[in-house]
């Protein structure tokens, strides 16, 4: 056909921009400045600092050299990894049948058993080693159960990661499990498949993808958390507790920045691999599937049962003992019930204010991350043409998944601490904790987003040029409304996140912007346990006063607009 | 000749190695309902959004009232727009979401007031206007998408299969609906369509499509009549293709058999060509062995279809048999049954002769 030749002579034809254009282009170029200034030029502060001495000189690999051939260094990374792993192992198949459990059984008390096992998600890590030391340690009223052996070290750090790791597991693997075509299940039936083989050929190959990615979250977030291993880790080292002894303790910052940059790579490892299984996995359900309606089986539902409270009442109790520890007027000896521990000012010099200052913190996050989570998300999704443009910002967006909280906290230090930056004047403010915090959950908050932005019409956008109406009207028209369920979720995952964390700010705080969560570390430290147990249970009540405030609104959105949501 | 009001000039399209349009060219005059019909993947989308600006073209012009607006962004150009899945906002009333142009634009509060009532009168959805789309059926949606596109008056209405998501009943209500709407404004209509029915009860001019480019242009009775190739004559409507060689000028040999055709093939004597004719031109009745084109036939297969049965027949051993439609009067007058011999023609002027095509016979 002729056209080949013809189309090389003719121009090529590039659209004008229109102002739509040039405002989301504009946008998306000050989200990348965003990303910049809070996440890639940190990151490159730490690394560039790992490869220099006390004074500033590039010494190249010495401090590599140096931490690889220290035993106790480079030992954390086996003890790092060790934890990991077990307790990936464990709450694995914990997480799966309680999941099958909630989603597969005619179970009775479903929704009891599932807000059991999501309230540690309300909590701070810190909370369920506290509670392990009251029930195991020194002092504990179970530890003749050890038989001699010691809460203090891997053990104690394991079992609080399983509980601290479960609910984040259990909720990759409800929605794995839900997704099910009742179809194939009529067919394995009719087939005459042993219920056995049918788990095995049907359902957990439908979950495959669910799995191995809750295994990476579990990896990923027992490896990077700080908490639990400075409270029952003992003499224990982790990854995570040597930058603190590192840059805290011994002021060692290069060193502290080259431990940073080790944590970094089993985090990224782990986020990479679980991207690529995520990107295999197809669209389970066509449009056709007809959703899998549970049958009761008495049998299985009161193992299940039984199953989900044996897993279900340990978690009750840790954080029951939490509570009761809190009261109690002087542990183990004089078990009277008092609120002297809620005193905070008698154990730490902020007092109460540490607990406004999180509140504060909190707040922040939530209301300046969803707004930049979600004008992010939406440039990302509705701009048109500036290919390298949003493959950049979508790189940039994913990025913070990787990257522990300890390592962005230290990262931060050498980057607003610098002498030549401009924007030095943040440090030690409680700007910085609310940037770092924002930074540190971006990702799961863009992912709500998105999704939430992908499950309307692609055309509305069209529609609204061809109506000659911006899009900034449609988006606050049409877009942020319809999207306000996924909005609240957004602002409450900050919020709780920003409440409960320790690991990004520890290195950040200040005396009059100490958060609620690094006190509990301290009063922790100085042996004032109950009060860092009252603290705990400040932090949880929190959050679970904000999360029933969010189902409320959720709920009454619902009611409100039932009219017009699709049912 | 009045100019046209929309001018497509030489339009290529690339997505990556990918050609989805290949040097296209059309005119559409004012006031034309003209619809692009073709398979999936053949272009006609691809067309529709280089004509709104949504998918810029990589190449090529574009005039619309005579003025160039190849690469004006779509918030520049003068068109309104219906998409299969309605894209009604949707916690928007029917009215809001039929006044959302007119709003942005200022125009006073009663004047939107009386020119949406205007709107959903004019689709018929007077009632409807303090819904919202998602307690309408979707035909119901579909309509008032179709208010919401007219709201500015635009120049240009496009429709990306505004149908095919409706079931067959509301589409066949929908389609004459739509078209009465057109004949009342009489605004220069595009709608794409995979739908041979609907473009050949809705369309002024059929634009038929495959692979990148356009097969042929024409109004329903021309593209139907005279397929220009056999993908046409394939695509639109069904048709038997039966391999013949050139006899003569205007003879062409099938199975034994010598017909006179008015020959629009290009090869000569002696070359393979495909022998296009249409179920329902097989003649039957008062048929004599000396009229033209006429042969005898065995009835091999006999499928009843309610309003009209659809006869195989066998023509000579090893040869493909012929399809034809035979309307259940002339089953029963003729006592047509499987077995039984009878006599046909071929009308020299409806048969149509193509290059042979490597996928048909």
């Amino acid at each position: 056909m002729a056209a080949t030749s013809a189309t090389a002579a003719a121009p090529t034809a590039r659209r004008r921009l229109d102002r739509d254009d040039i405002v989301m282009r504009a946008g998306l170029v000050l989200l990348i400045g965003w990303m910049l200034v809070t996440l890639v030029l940190p990151l490159w502060a730490l690394l560039s600092k790992s490869f220099q001495n006390q004074h500033g000189e590039f010494v190249g690999l010495a401090n590599y050299q140096l931490y690889f051939s220290t035993p106790s260094l480079f030992d954390s990374v086996w003890n790092s990894l060790y934890v990991s792993v077990i307790t990936t192992l464990i709450v694995l198949p914990l997480a799966f049948v309680y999941a099958y459990a909630l989603q597969r059984s005619c179970m009775r008390w479903k929704g009891l058993f599932q807000a059991v096992a999501l309230i540690p998600i309300l909590a701070p890590s810190l909370l369920p080693a506290i509670s392990l030391v009251y029930l195991f340690g020194n002092q504990g009223f179970l530890k003749e159960f050890l038989f001699g052996g010691s809460i203090y070290g891997a053990g104690g750090i394991i079992v609080a990661q399983v509980f601290y790791c479960f609910p984040h597991a259990l909720m990759i693997l409800v929605a794995a499990l839900s997704m099910a075509d009742g179809r194939l299940y009529e067919a394995a039936d009719v087939l005459g498949a042993s219920k056995m083989r049918v788990f095995f050929t049907v359902t957990l190959p439908g979950a495959k993808y669910g799995v191995i990615s809750a295994g990476f979250v579990i990896f990923t977030l027992v490896v990077t958390d700080f908490g639990i291993a400075k409270v029952i880790g003992g003499r224990y080292n982790v990854l995570a507790t040597d930058i603190f002894k590192q840059v805290i303790g011994q002021q060692n910052f290069e060193m502290g920045a080259v431990v940073g940059f080790v944590l970094l790579i089993p985090a990224v490892v782990a986020f990479a691999a679980n991207r690529i299984t995520e990107r295999r996995q197809v669209a389970l359900l066509s449009a056709r599937a007809v959703p899998l309606e549970p049958k009761p089986e008495p049998r299985r539902d009161w193992l299940l049962l039984g199953f989900c409270t044996l897993v279900g009442s340990p978690i009750l109790g840790i954080l029951g003992m939490a509570a009761w520890a809190s009261f109690v007027a002087r542990w183990p000896y004089n078990l009277s019930l008092t609120l002297k521990n809620y005193v905070f000012s008698e154990f730490d010099s902020n007092g109460w204010s540490a607990y406004w200052n999180s509140i504060e913190l909190a707040s922040w996050t939530a209301v300046i991350g969803t707004v930049v989570v979600f004008l992010g998300a939406y440039l990302l999704e509705k701009t048109r043409g500036f290919a390298w443009g949003r493959g950049v910002a979508q790189f940039m967006a994913m990025l913070p998944m990787a990257v522990p909280g300890l390592v962005l906290g230290l990262a931060y230090i050498f980057f607003f601490n610098a002498r030549a930056n401009p924007l030095g004047f943040i440090y030690a403010t409680m700007t910085i904790l609310v940037v770092n915090s924002v930074t540190h959950f971006f990702t799961v908050s863009h992912l709500t987003a998105t999704t939430a932005l992908k499950q309307l019409d692609g055309e509305f956008e069209a529609v609204s040029a061809s109506l000659k109406v911006s899009l900034l009207r449609t988006m606050v028209r049409v877009t942020i409304p319809v999207c306000l369920p996924a909005v609240l979720d957004v602002s409450i995952y900050l919020f709780v996140n920003a409440m409960t964390t320790v690991s990004a700010v520890i290195f950040l705080y200040s005396t009059d912007t100490k958060p609620a969560a690094v006190t509990i570390v301290n009063m922790d430290e100085a042996g004032f346990t109950a009060s860092a147990a009252a603290m705990a249970i400040c932090i949880v009540l929190t959050s679970a006063a904000v999360k029933v405030v969010h189902l409320l609104l959720t709920k009454r959105f619902e009611r409100r607009t039932q009219a017009w949501r699709k049912r | 000749m009045t100019a046209p009001y929309l001018r497509i000039e030489r339009l290529v399209k690339q997505f990556g190695a990918f050609t989805a349009l290949k040097d296209v060219s059309l005119e559409i005059f004012p006031g034309e309902f003209v619809c692009f019909l073709g398979p999936s993947g053949c272009g006609k989308t691809t067309l529709l959004r280089a004509i709104a600006g949504l998918d810029i073209q990589t190449s090529g012009r574009i005039f619309q009232a005579g003025k160039e607006i190849s690469t004006l962004p779509a918030s520049q150009r003068d068109f309104g727009i219906v998409f299969q899945s309605y894209a009604l906002f949707p916690n928007l009333t029917v009215a809001a979401n039929v006044a959302y142009g007119l709003v942005s634009r200022g125009v006073p509060k009663v004047e939107i007031q009386t020119r949406v009532v205007d709107l959903l009168q004019l689709v018929g959805m007077p009632e409807a206007a303090r819904k919202y789309p998602a307690q309408l059926s979707g035909g119901q949606q579909q309509r008032v998408a179709l208010a919401r596109a007219l709201a500015l008056s635009p120049g240009l209405l496009l429709l990306d299969e505004p149908l095919s998501a409706l079931d067959a009943r509301v589409r066949a209500h929908l389609r004459s609906e739509i078209r009465q709407l057109h004949q009342r404004l009489r605004v220069t209509t595009v709608m794409v369509t995979h739908d041979q029915e609907e473009a050949l009860t809705m369309a002024d001019r059929i634009v038929v499509m495959n692979q990148g480019v356009i097969e042929q242009v024409g109004t329903p009775t021309e593209v139907y009549r005279k397929p220009h190739s056999a993908f046409v004559a394939d695509f639109v409507g069904t048709t038997n293709f039966l391999p013949a060689v050139v006899a003569a000028p205007n003879r062409v040999r099938y199975a034994g058999i010598d017909l006179s055709c008015e020959l629009d093939v290009r090869p000569g004597v002696g070359h393979d060509v495909t022998l296009a004719v249409r179920p329902e031109d097989i003649a039957v009745r008062g048929i004599t062995a000396a009229m033209p084109n006429a042969f005898p036939v065995r009835i091999a297969d006999i499928e009843f279809l309610g309003a009209f049965c659809r006869v195989k027949l066998d023509v000579a051993v090893g040869a493909p048999a012929i399809v034809a439609d035979f309307s259940i009067n002339l089953v029963r007058d003729l006592g047509i049954e499987v077995g039984k011999d009878l006599l046909i023609a071929m009308p020299p002027e409806r048969l149509r002769v193509f290059p042979r095509a490597p996928q048909l016979p």
